[in-house]
């Protein structure tokens, strides 16, 4: 008894977080003549394809996800890269030393992005990146290199000192004893960063339509902001659900991809073993 | 920030090729600190460090041609057994080959064989030790540096593999450094023993002069079974006495001065007659099998006495004890230093 009531309320809770998700997708097959049928209809009559096929085909919505992998893979590979260097060189200060710049970096991370907006638009723009993806790339892990450290600091820390010494007598240098040791020990740290900053790229908007105004570089995010119908007085609400499922795809997929190391990472250290 | 800590002070130190060095003392004596300034993993703030006729003072670690097994293995815990082992072998650009022999060698010398397929966490304490040995022999480099490289091994696996380790090491003819604060590894191992107290070296000498011939307090308290018995008093007068003035021992020396004494428990018999008589009580009795270890007391002086097991005495009772003149230590009181008498 007490075990249905927990199930029950387990299925509504569930039911509730994804109601909107559920929502969107349902939107999204619907047929267009259907979206605004009254009473409404939960479950569509029929399936159809049409919204994700206009989609991509009367809108360079492919050209988004391309711009949007390109810099979010950029951004994740550039932040982890800077991170670990900088993570391994606080390994190698005191701890109290590296704890002081662990907190400094804190602050750095709390800051809204928001704030922030206008003084990376005046630095990118300085360093002529607008409508350069690496503009945005770097903009991103300045924004994710904070948690970033802190990620992989804490995992840094947990692997024993001896470790590089024995790699250093066997001959390796400092790059090789970040590559070949210290990163393959705390991958599932990487794996979890990577997956979290992987996320904030794909579904950041505010810096990607500040730093990329022209259409040909927006990033999926803005470019289903500006998905628009025939006039300014129609919104084409099924190729926007359609574009926001296919959206949801790759992160669902890199969740499921790490979703090991992701557990492993978040409870790593909890138990003794 | 703290103070800087001198970990090693003015040591000089010179390791025999081909030979089994053992850097025996407390921990905190800089005895680790020595064998990492060796390595390369520290820095001396001045000095020299030669290994055959090269100054290694600026090589990296990799450069130095040492390998080291350090106290917890630091085995690679992401690498299986092989690729620990053949790591060495690659970064020196060895062909693949020439790795998968010379792992099968050391393997086979180390009876590990079937482990270069598992990872480290899938192995005993006592196989991770080899293992870090193998990553060790495999370089065949000129100095061997070991950390108390038994001391998380079981005793009765501890005991087995030191005399292996001797073995070994000997057959191989290699030089060894190898650092502990177990002295009945470094008795039972070691040709020449390195005794450290706070940063210095006390004494270097074989395990029969450690033992016979300490030149310092530090060194006849440290070595040893049973620790040494150590009576503080004077010099006067051509005699020595104690400072509640209850054992006076005459010593053929004219110096004066505070003094320790030290006699080892097993230098101490039952009876009269070998030069230095003393009467003491009984205070408590500790049998070790085939041993005993008899605690008496002579006014506030508390002695021990290592006795045969079929020895019987009973708590309080007066015996008469004797040693000789030739197995007392006399230590200065302020330097800890060995005086000589006679």
């Amino acid at each position: 008894m007490r075990k249905a009531a927990f199930l029950f309320l387990g299925v509504v809770i569930v039911l509730y977080c994804l109601f909107p998700f559920l929502w969107t997708v349902i939107t999204a097959v619907k047929p267009p003549e259907e979206v605004f049928s009254l009473p409404i209809r939960y479950l569509p009559r029929s399936l159809s394809v049409e919204n994700f096929v206009d989609v991509f085909y009367k809108r360079p919505f492919s050209r988004y996800v391309i711009n949007s992998l390109i810099v979010a893979t950029g951004g994740t590979i550039l932040t982890l890269a800077l991170a670990s260097l900088a993570a391994f060189k606080l390994r190698y200060m005191p701890v109290q030393r590296a704890l002081m710049l662990q907190r400094w970096l804190l602050v750095g991370a709390i800051v809204p992005p928001t704030l922030l907006v206008i003084p990376v638009f005046v630095v990118i723009r300085a360093l002529g990146l607008i409508n350069n993806p690496l503009g945005l790339i770097l903009s991103y892990s300045f924004l994710n290199l904070p948690f970033g450290i802190w990620m992989l600091y804490a995992a840094f820390s947990r692997i024993p000192r001896e470790l590089d010494e024995a790699a250093m007598i066997d001959g390796l240098w400092w790059g090789g004893i970040l590559l070949r040791v210290i990163l393959p020990l705390a991958r599932a740290a990487l794996a979890v960063s990577a997956a979290l900053i992987f996320i904030f790229c794909w579904n950041e908007f505010l810096i990607a339509l500040t730093l990329m105004p022209d259409q040909l570089h927006y990033t999926v995010p803005v470019g289903i902001s500006m998905l628009s119908g025939a006039s300014i007085y129609e919104i084409p609400w099924g190729q926007i659900n359609a574009a926001v499922t296919i959206t949801t795809v790759p992160v669902i997929l890199i969740v499921a991809l790490l979703q090991r190391w992701i557990v492993e990472g978040l409870t790593a250290g909890a138990v003794k073993g | 920030m703290g103070g800087r800590v001198i970990a090693l002070k003015d040591v000089t130190l010179e390791i025999p090729h081909g030979k089994f060095v053992t850097v025996l003392g407390p921990s905190g004596c800089g005895k680790s600190t020595l064998l990492r300034v060796v390595a390369g993993l520290e820095r001396p703030s001045s000095g020299q460090i030669y290994i055959g006729d090269r100054v290694v003072n600026e090589l990296a670690p990799g450069k130095r041609n040492v390998a080291m097994v350090f106290q917890n293995y630091a085995l690679y815990p992401h690498m299986k057994v092989y690729e620990n082992i053949a790591i060495s072998l690659r970064l020196r650009g060895l062909s693949a080959p020439e790795i998968r022999g010379k792992v099968a060698e050391v393997a086979g010398m180390l009876g590990i064989e079937r482990l270069l397929d598992r990872y480290p966490r899938q192995l005993s304490g006592g196989q991770q030790q080899r293992v870090a040995l193998a990553r060790a022999l495999v370089r065949e480099p000129e100095v061997f540096l070991l950390d108390e490289p038994l001391s998380n091994l079981d005793a009765q696996i501890r005991e087995q593999t030191r005399s292996e380790l001797k073995r070994l090491f000997k057959d191989l003819g290699a030089t060894v450094i190898y650092v502990t604060h177990d002295q009945a590894e470094a008795m039972s191992m070691s040709d020449i023993v390195v005794v450290m107290e706070a940063g210095e070296v006390r004494q270097v000498g074989t395990a029969d002069t450690i033992y016979r011939d300490p030149r310092h307090r530090f060194v006849a308290e440290f070595v040893g079974m049973q620790r040494i018995n150590i009576l503080e008093g004077d010099l006067k007068d051509g005699s020595f006495v104690s400072m509640d003035e209850s054992v006076v021992i005459s010593l053929p020396t004219s110096q004066q001065g505070r003094v320790s004494l030290g006699i080892r428990p097993e230098a101490i018999h039952m009876g009269k007659g070998m030069g230095v008589d003393l009467i003491a009580e009984v205070t408590h009795i500790e049998p070790l099998g085939p041993n005993k270890t008899i605690f008496v007391k002579i006014g506030t002086n508390e002695l021990k006495v290592l006795v045969g097991a079929d020895f019987e005495a009973q708590i309080g009772d007066t015996l008469n004890i004797t040693f000789s003149p030739k197995d007392i230590y006399l230590f200065d009181a302020q330097s800890g230093r060995r005086i000589y008498v006679g």
